[in-house]
């Protein structure tokens, strides 16, 4: 049982010291007890293994070419000075110091498969650090830790590509941890496990920038040729302050091994991604979580190949996000809450389990190094909560599941065997059985009735509802638009897609069934500006074809096949924080006076929100697939049960392009904004009688909220929209603000097309919208 | 930009009746019956339905049609304002617009449809064609016997000359009115009694499928005092009504067929704001059956390069030029006219069927009924009896606008 | 050698620091109530100050002189003119038109329980508000009003305002061979 040795080593690894966020690395707390003399040791380390092996029953991970030398000189040796005192109190204080320090694990392989690995892990080091540890009544130990980062980095090669946090620094504090034997009263079989406790782990980290290299160089190295830094994709905070207790049982999942309950209540932490000085924010995060029956061991996938099995029972907690800020400060979309739930369960008839196989070699034609992670989850229970301006609304009963491999891989742009790749870090998805499902939407809080809403969010893809099996890539590589940032590019392909358009949460609804959806996407750019993020697209074209849309259930009638083929070049996207703000529904007025005045009501959204704009710059065509195309198919012959695309009739509004008014011209591109809040809105009774709730009102009269009434609400007659008198008891909505706006989107044609001819007819020669603006503010409440 | 004119219509050629005798009256469409094509594509059905818009300006409504200008006479070049007073669509006993109750649109097993067809079981070959259309007519089962112009008596067939047709007997010929088992009367509802399918309101159902509509308009030309005009129907059905499009050569075409049937349309001229309309014409029993196109000569709406409006119904003999190579001056020996025009004395098979196809087929025809008109005065009402314009056959048409501003 | 403490658990899980979680209460994750669809309230305008196109044609609407709604132009023969709906401008306010899935198996006279199926139900509100919703019929020679030998014809125009009772549901559904 070499393996608990192998997690500590590997905890040693980035232990350290250097400046920090944290101020109490003072020596009172460890060290009132430094009078003794002790030893002090000097270490000059240069070692060079050729492997370490660890053998579970006969299946076996070895760690090949592990070496310890100096940073920047192989055949030195990587400074270590320990100086060892025993205090008064019987226990040992041990400051640390290491410098300029290399550690490399040049491959980590699994026994059924040598030639297969996960790839180099180099990690450059300069650390301090103190370790205090003493006796804990007989049964155990208490000790601790205090370490810091300086200068350090953590690189991750794949055949010579290289993906690196760079400049990473940071400390932490662990004060009086446990590690001792235990049992629990209340097993009677009094079996022993180690109980170690973390009462307070208080850290610091910063990585400088997240970089990467195709510099074929030996060893990691910040710079390219040139000698300038290599490209970034931004720098990361992780600041957290938590408390944690493991209980360590003996025996895993496959008779060896072991077991471990894992209890953290994470008090606070804060993370930011930078890019170019402006940071994504999430703020003030805190949670709490456990873990039962979490395994790790050496172990057959479904496949029947081995890998380092992280399995476990059950995960369940939850985690509030106080503010996620973006850009310039202050400007926050707002509070993000998630509460999950990871168990075994079943899903469409299928059970499910949470477990993931880690295993050496990514995709197949991107050499021998790369990560592959075979796994599957199982999330029956989820909810997420996101609260603007005090209003919240939940995304109530989720679930999620899925089964698949996950592939890492470094990649350098060239094709290979027919596989394109690009460069950067390339996560690779290979027949990835998945799904997810919302039941609705509750505005307000959990008592609140379950509401549709994702409706008004179709233009975003935002499925309420989505099992698909995927396959494909995103590669992210460094730098956005300009300087830092992310450059993406993706194909992925989903077969035997189901995507719900709209659904109940009894799976009614408008379904997309035997959805087929191929995506590309090259060179697009994200970046973090002043106001939040943007999106900008190189090219992007896209197939999604829906076998059947229906209506109802899954298997319910359909109105028949449509194919939407999208070709854009230069699209952008944007999210900002802050919502639709201030503004008049119902009437056209710049302020509150005038909107009243002239009949409508006057809405102050708030300061947080999210807004969404995306243009669409829809090209000309240049090829079947890319291009801008919608085509309805009815009609089609049945085949053994099967109805066959191609056989019917098709209705295709053909060659969509946006322009600015003059041809050749495409900057503006077909746009849309979409706000998002929650907000107080109207709701107007249409019919005298009680509703589905057993509420009576009459036609006309509004729903006012009212804690006193059994259902929480009641119908009363008002004055109109602008009746004060109810204006701070109408119910929340779920409140979404979407601007179209284009300054001509041309269809080059419309056509009908039979199946015994290959030309279609074309009943329409151009159609020309031009000099929208549309404006919709539409608030979703329940039906009653 | 020209600004607006009234559009000058020429009819360039339009044909009433058939080269070839045809006696088919009021037949069904039999081979688009309810029953041979059930359902297809997107159904729409619309429940509980009221709509309703006035023009009324005390009360800040507006529903006004301007930008026409006079086209004829003294007021020529002077604004023509249509100001819509009422547009309404209700359950039927609406009592002209008055009370607007709900009413369905459609019924579930035969909705409003929206479809893309394979041409090749509607004759148009090869070719998918977009359709929308209202509920669907039955196939006719039988025939019956009916008093549709209500002298108290059934119908009788009339001879050429006006007076009812008499067998050898001397026993007047009734006429039979083609009915399905399923169907409905499409003006009574009476159960078996048509080939409608949309339901009348009743006690059990008070809905209906029929619905009332109207509209009520004063029409104002230059500084004139407004005209009025309501035009109320009843109980109204538009089943079998069709517009199919596809394409052919470099431009749109296709076929509209409108079905429109009403126990009393209702047309009365007042006075703006006048409290009571004195005139008013009744139509009772008015059945309009109207196709424009069809699948031997389609109709088109184009728009030409000088942006005028063309509106052609494809001439039947260019039709047959198009598809056999034979032109006008050929068509009297292919058809072989000289032998008495029957198929054996034909020279072109293929071309006498097409034709025969065209000229049997009742869906080709156009009639128009009115079982008794009305007309409402303060001496009281005078009946002006019945009237009917049958086997209406488009053998050509084009209608082209002129802009007159120019 | 085991040395079993077996006071020490309750003794370090009574420090603050290890305080056990709340327990995420089922009822926060799992869902078994509640009706689907929505209750849309709101308003859609089309070109209230005009749209983003600014041209010899097109300019905002306080700009007098100008178009400034949405034009549509659409060609039914090649070569040929344009059919065109211009000026399209307006706003539609409204509460409660909804949208959700519905089964229907009884009413409409007796169809509903032969039908027995689900269809899309999309519930007009019972008045719609339209402010100035105005559009012009015409044709015109070249699909934009910029384009060489611009000539278009009005043929007429439409304005509605102030409240439109639209009352009642309109149902979707497929009706066959898909």
């Amino acid at each position: 049982m070499s393996i608990i040795r192998i997690l500590m080593f590997t905890a040693m690894l980035p232990a350290t010291l250097a400046r920090g966020e944290l101020q109490s690395l003072d020596e009172a707390e460890m060290g009132e007890v430094t009078g003794q003399a002790g030893l002090s040791l000097e270490v000059n380390a240069n070692i060079d293994i050729d492997a370490i092996n660890y053998w579970d029953d006969s299946s076996g991970l070895s760690f090949r070419g592990v070496r310890i030398s100096a940073t920047d000189d192989a055949s030195s040796g990587a400074a270590q000075d320990y100086e060892v005192a025993v205090t008064d109190t019987g226990g040992l204080y041990i400051p640390f110091t290491w410098t300029n320090n290399r550690f490399v694990i040049s491959d980590i392989s699994l026994s059924d498969h040598w030639d297969r690995s996960m790839g180099t892990f180099v990690a450059d080091v300069n650390a301090a650090g103190r370790l205090y540890v003493e006796g804990y009544q007989g049964a155990g130990l208490k000790y601790s830790l205090d370490f810091a980062l300086s200068d350090s980095r953590f690189t991750f090669r794949d055949q010579g590509n290289e993906f690196m946090l760079d400049g990473i620094s940071g400390a932490m504090r662990a004060h009086d941890n446990l590690l001792v034997f235990a049992v629990d009263n209340n097993d009677p079989t009094g079996t022993p496990f180690l109980y170690m406790a973390f009462p307070r782990i208080q850290a610091s980290w910063d990585v400088q920038a997240i970089r990467y290299g195709a510099s074929q160089n030996a060893l990691a190295t910040p710079l390219g040729n040139g000698g300038q830094p290599l490209a970034s994709y931004g720098g990361l905070h992780l600041d957290y302050d938590m408390s944690t207790v493991w209980r360590v049982h003996p025996g895993g999942r496959n008779g060896a091994g072991f077991t471990v309950d894992i209890n953290t209540v994470l008090n606070q932490a804060n993370f930011r991604y930078s890019d170019d000085g402006y940071a994504l924010a999430l703020n003030n995060i805190s949670g709490q979580w456990y873990v039962n029956g979490l395994t790790l061991d050496v172990a057959s996938d479904r496949q029947g190949d081995l890998g380092l099995a992280l399995q476990l029972d059950r995960f369940k907690g939850n985690l509030s996000i106080d503010s996620i800020t973006a850009g310039d400060p202050g400007r926050s979309f707002g509070q993000l809450d998630l509460a999950f739930d990871f168990r075994d369960a079943v899903f469409n008839g299928e059970a499910y389990t949470n477990r993931f196989f880690l295993q050496g070699k990514g995709h197949r034609d991107a050499g021998y190094q790369g990560l592959r992670i075979d796994a599957e989850w199982s999330l029956p229970a989820a909810t997420i909560s996101y609260t603007d301006d005090g209003n919240r609304v939940i995304l109530a009963g989720i679930e999620s599941w899925g089964r698949g491999d996950i592939t890492f891989d470094v990649t350098r742009a060239g094709t290979v065997n027919g596989t394109e790749f690009f460069d950067g870090l390339r996560i690779g998805f290979e027949h990835l059985k998945a799904g997810y499902r919302i039941d609705g939407l509750k505005v307000g809080d959990e008592n609140a009735k379950l509401q549709g809403g994702s409706e008004l969010l179709l233009a975003l893809e935002l499925f309420p509802a989505y099992d698909f099996t995927l396959d494909g890539h995103y590669t992210l590589g460094p730098g956005g638009a300009n300087g830092e940032g992310i450059t993406v590019n993706a194909d992925l392909f989903v077969t035997e897609g189901n995507a719900a358009l709209m659904v109940d949460e009894n799976g009614r609804g408008i379904w997309a069934t035997g959805v087929e959806y191929d995506q590309h996407l090259r060179n697009m750019t994200i970046d973090v500006d002043a106001q939040g993020l943007m999106l900008v697209k190189g090219e992007a074209w896209s197939t999604m074809d829906i076998s059947d849309l229906r209506i109802g259930g899954r298997s319910s009638d359909s109105i028949g096949r449509v194919v939407l083929k999208r070709f854009e070049k230069g699209s952008t996207a944007s999210i900002r924080a802050g919502g639709a703000g201030e503004l008049c529904v119902g009437a056209s007025a710049a302020d509150a006076s005038g909107c009243l005045g002239a009949g409508g009501r006057w809405e102050d959204r708030g300061e947080q929100g999210v807004t969404i704009a995306i243009a669409q710059r829809f090209a000309p065509a240049e090829s079947q697939d890319k291009r801008t195309q919608l085509m309805w198919e009815t009609n089609r012959r049945e085949q053994n049960g099967l109805r066959t695309n191609g056989s019917g009739t098709q209705l295709i509004i053909d060659d969509i392009t946006t322009n600015d008014g003059v041809d050749g011209q495409n900057s503006y591109g077909f746009r849309n904004e979409i706000s998002v809040d929650v907000y107080q809105t109207r709701v107007v009774k249409k019919q005298t009688g009680t509703d589905r709730n057993g509420v009576y009102g009459e036609k006309g009269q509004e729903k006012i909220m009212d804690p006193g009434s059994p259902q929480g609400y009641r119908y009363v007659t008002t004055s109109g929209p602008n009746d004060t008198s109810v204006a701070a008891n109408r119910p929340l909505g779920f409140a979404v603000r979407a601007r179209t706006s284009f300054k001509e989107l041309a269809i080059g044609s419309v056509q009908l097309k039979h199946p015994d001819v290959s030309q279609a007819q074309t009943i329409m020669h151009g159609v020309r919208l031009q000099n929208f603006d549309i404006v919709s503010n539409l608030t979703a409440t329940p039906i009653d | 930009m020209v600004k607006a004119a009234l559009l000058k219509v020429s009819v360039i050629l339009f044909a009433l009746g058939g080269v070839l005798p045809v006696r088919a009256e009021l037949k069904a469409l039999d081979d688009e019956g309810l029953s041979a094509v059930e359902g297809k594509g997107l159904g729409l059905v619309f429940e509980d339905f009221v709509f309703e818009h006035t023009d009324d300006s005390s009360r800040g409504q507006i529903f006004r049609i301007e930008g026409i200008k006079s086209a004829y006479g003294a007021s020529k070049g002077q604004d023509v304002v249509v100001a819509v007073n009422q547009l309404y669509i209700a359950r039927s006993g609406s009592d002209y617009g008055g009370t607007l109750n709900p009413v369905n649109l459609g019924r579930l097993k035969n909705p409003f449809n929206i479809d893309v067809l394979d041409g090749d079981s509607i004759g148009v070959e090869d070719k998918a064609v977009l359709e929308i259309r209202a509920p669907q007519q039955h196939a006719p089962d039988g025939t019956r016997h009916k008093d549709m112009d209500f002298d108290g008596a059934p119908d009788p067939v009339y001879a050429e000359d006006g007076s009812p047709l008499r067998d050898v007997n001397g026993n007047i010929v009734l006429r039979d009115y083609n009915v399905a088992s399923a169907g409905f009367d499409c003006f009574t509802g009476a159960a078996g009694g048509g080939l409608c399918d949309s339901r009348t309101a009743s006690a059990a159902y008070e809905n209906g499928e029929r619905p009332d509509l109207g509209m009520k308009f004063s029409v104002k030309v230059g500084s004139h005092d407004a005209d009025s005009l309501n035009i109320h129907a009843k109980a109204a059905v538009i089943d079998g009504t069709r517009l199919r499009v596809w394409g052919e050569g470099n431009k749109m075409v296709g076929e509209f067929h409108l079905n429109f049937y009403t126990p009393e349309l209702m047309i009365s001229t007042c006075e703006d704001g006048g409290a009571s309309c004195g005139k008013a014409l009744k139509f009772r029993n008015f059945l309009l059956e109207l196709p424009l196109g069809n699948a031997h000569q389609p109709m088109a709406m184009n728009v030409n390069g000088s942006g005028n409006f063309v509106y052609e119904i494809k001439s039947i003999a260019q039709a047959a030029q198009d598809k056999f190579g034979v032109t006008p001056t050929q068509l009297p020996s292919a058809l072989g006219w000289s032998g008495g025009g029957t198929r054996s004395a034909a020279q072109n098979k293929a071309l006498w069927d097409w034709f025969n196809d065209y000229y049997q087929d009742p869906a080709n025809r156009g009639n128009l009924y009115i079982g008794k008109l009305e007309v409402h005065d303060t001496g009281g009402v005078h009946d002006f009896g019945s009237s009917r314009i049958e086997n209406l056959l488009i053998q050509y048409m084009k209608i082209t606008s002129h802009d007159l501003m120019k | 050698m085991k040395c079993i403490l077996s006071g020490i658990l309750g003794l370090i899980l009574a420090g603050s620091a290890y305080a056990e979680l709340r327990p995420v209460e089922e009822a926060e994750l799992s869902e078994v109530s509640g009706q689907g669809g929505i209750y849309l309230s709101g308003d859609i305008t089309i070109n209230e100050d005009g749209g983003p196109l600014e041209n010899a044609y097109f300019g905002k609407c306080s700009d007098g002189g100008k178009q400034c709604g949405a034009r549509i132009a659409y060609q039914t023969g090649e070569n040929g003119g344009w059919f065109v709906l211009d000026d399209i401008r307006g706003r539609f306010s409204f509460q409660g038109l909804t949208l959700r899935v519905r089964h229907v198996d009884d009413g409409f006279g007796g169809d509903g329980a032969a039908f027995d199926k689900d269809v899309l139900e999309v519930g007009l509100p019972d008045q719609v508000r339209f402010d100035n919703v105005h559009y012009t019929y015409a044709t015109s020679s070249t699909a934009r009003p910029t384009g060489p030998g611009f000539q278009q014809t009005d043929i007429y125009s439409v304005l509605m305002h102030g409240n439109v009772t639209m009352q009642g549901n309109l149902l979707i559904f497929p009706t066959g061979n898909p």
